[in-house]
């Protein structure tokens, strides 16, 4: 068992970090919440991120930066009880209707997530974003998937072999 | 909207195709056309292990039943075999990708429907002695997870009863093995009455193989690891096979349970768990749970007869199938999830569900397979020839 990150002479009060994302803006928040980042949890066990000093983020904007901040913030209660094993029903049906409401985004802001998730390895995140794509592109056809996420037009050597294939497994293409 | 940034697709886009759902095989086929690196990635073995291992179980994607004397494929899902019928054949088992048949001329095939190859297995030498007999199969490959077995090594495990020589008293296993192209020797055990083994689908549980013996309400054990371990007893304590029809249904934790459907009073499937086994002595039961079918099927669904034909793992729990006369319904043993998947009636004769992961890889596999080796062009040949 890992335990808690806790400031020096710090006790009772949460400890705090700030980010400061790639426009240079500059976000105060719990140790325990950017720690959801594994990329960020080695710089904090480390000390880093507290006082004046801050966290610089050069590859997240302020918007998308607050989005994942949103999300952190939201889980890391969950996440320091080691994935919520007591967790009540009610605690995980919250946590599951806010996931649902915080996919529902545009896509551009989607994207930036995604990105975002895999530059600060947040797991949950990642996965939540992933799933969330898995699910638009499901039961499109190949050319309806490009148009979903934004692919250019194939060109006329990937048409041919897109042609080829659902020639052969025609079933899958009814 | 501007196209995502490459960065999306190098990091992430292996996290995205690996929540696919593989209940649908056409989602992971048409990703696998969106553009090269896609395909790339959803051919290659190490993701297509992981693909396995995160949704842990492979979907039905049909099932096999016994038609006019022909073993006849019928989706429950999207995908579709190259050619969904063996004539002149009938099927015992669905394991591991490969569905194992029984052909007219004297001959056991392996069928793998998504590569629509055929593997002849020549029955053993004392075949023709046989009374009564069920078979198995399954991948002998070492290292496999048995979630994808296309192509490789496999075994069939026959246990049969004898007519002619003990008037049925001599009950005995044999294992055949692709890898050495023989049937082993065969395991015999006496019994003081006549013995007739079901043709209801098999059960492999741990390393036991377990087979139903008509009439008597017993059961025939075979252990894989313990060739010399071949016992019959007597189920005992389980009303349920007093009654309606039952299959056995391997448990979660590699035991053994019974599930018993009882249409004449109150159409429910009462579900038993194996407490004890005694080697030719008797199997005790405890209750498990029941499953109220009233309350799960529509006035119209649960036209009666009822009757519980098979059953399958599905990536939560298993489900079993109950025929009515509205058709084939799987329902979940843990959710009570009710699905249709069959609009005719099948009456009391067993299905034979039929798992796998349909990937993009198998697909490749399948054309790369089919004219190099040899065996299977042997089987081909063998096939059009009975045909």
């Amino acid at each position: 068992m890992a335990a808690p990150e806790s400031g020096d002479g710090n006790n009772g009060a949460a400890r705090m970090v700030t980010l400061i994302s790639s426009d240079n803006t500059r976000f105060e928040v719990e140790a325990a919440a950017a720690s959801l980042s594994q990329t960020l949890q080695l710089t904090i066990l480390d000390g880093g991120g507290g006082g004046g000093d801050g966290i610089p983020l050069p590859n997240v904007d302020s918007a998308t930066l607050s989005k994942v901040l949103e999300y952190c913030i939201k889980h890391a209660p969950a996440a320091a009880n080691g994935g919520a094993p007591n967790a009540t029903a009610v605690d995980r049906a919250e946590l599951e209707r806010f996931d649902n409401e915080f996919v529902n985004i545009d896509q551009s802001v989607l994207y930036s997530l995604i990105m975002a998730a895999h530059n600060l390895e947040i797991e949950g995140l990642q996965s939540l974003v992933a799933k969330k794509v898995a699910d638009m592109i499901k039961g499109k056809s190949p050319m309806e998937i490009r148009r979903t996420l934004g692919f250019p037009d194939p060109t006329p050597e990937e048409q041919a072999e897109m042609n080829a294939h659902m020639l052969e497994y025609g079933w899958a293409y009814e | 909207m501007a196209p995502p940034p490459p960065e999306l697709m190098d990091d992430a886009v292996g996290e995205i195709l690996l929540r696919i759902p593989p209940d649908d095989p056409t989602h992971l086929l048409r990703a696998s056309l969106v553009c090269k690196p896609w395909r790339r990635l959803l051919t290659d073995p190490a993701f297509l292990r992981r693909y396995r291992a995160f949704h842990r179980a492979p979907p039905v994607l049909g099932f096999v039943r016994n038609q006019n004397r022909r073993a006849r494929f019928i989706p429950t899902s999207s995908f579709r075999p190259p050619d969904p019928e063996r004539r002149y054949c009938q099927v015992l088992d669905c394991r591991h990708g490969h569905i194992l048949l029984y052909h007219a001329s004297g001959n056991f095939l392996v069928w793998d429907p998504i590569t629509g190859v055929d593997r002849r297995v020549p029955v053993p030498n004392t075949f023709e002695s046989f009374s009564s007999y069920n078979a198995v199969v399954l991948c002998a490959a070492t290292d496999c997870d048995h979630l994808d077995c296309h192509g490789g090594p496999f075994l069939v495990v026959l246990v049969a009863t004898y007519s002619l020589i003990l008037g049925g008293k001599l009950a005995g296993a044999w294992v055949y093995s692709s890898e050495v192209g023989k049937w082993s020797k065969s395991t015999t055990v006496q019994r003081a009455s006549l013995v007739l083994i079901e043709k209801l689908p098999p059960v492999l549980a741990g390393d036991k193989l377990y087979s139903t013996i008509a009439c008597s309400n017993a059961i025939l054990r075979y252990d894989l690891r313990n060739e010399r371990d071949l016992s019959i007893s007597q189920i005992q304590g389980c009303s349920s096979v007093l009654y309606g029809t039952f299959l056995l249904i391997p448990a979660e934790d590699g035991g053994l349970r019974l599930a018993g459907l009882n249409n004449k009073n109150d159409c429910k499937i009462d579900l038993w768990s194996l407490e004890t086994m005694d080697p030719d002595g008797v199997a005790t039961w405890t209750q498990q749970g029941v499953i109220q079918l009233d309350t799960l099927l529509s006035a119209a669904d649960s036209t009666p007869p009822l009757n519980l034909i098979g059953f399958a793992k599905a990536p939560d729990a298993y489900v079993v199938f109950v025929s009515t006369g509205a058709g084939v319904f799987m329902i979940g043993l843990e959710s009570h999830k009710v699905t249709k998947v069959y609009d005719k009636d099948c009456g009391d004769q067993p299905i034979f569900p039929y798992s796998s992961f349909f990937t993009p890889g198998i697909a490749s596999y399948s054309h790369a397979t089919r004219g190099d080796q040899d065996d299977c062009v042997m089987s081909c040949w063998g096939l059009y020839m009975i045909k």
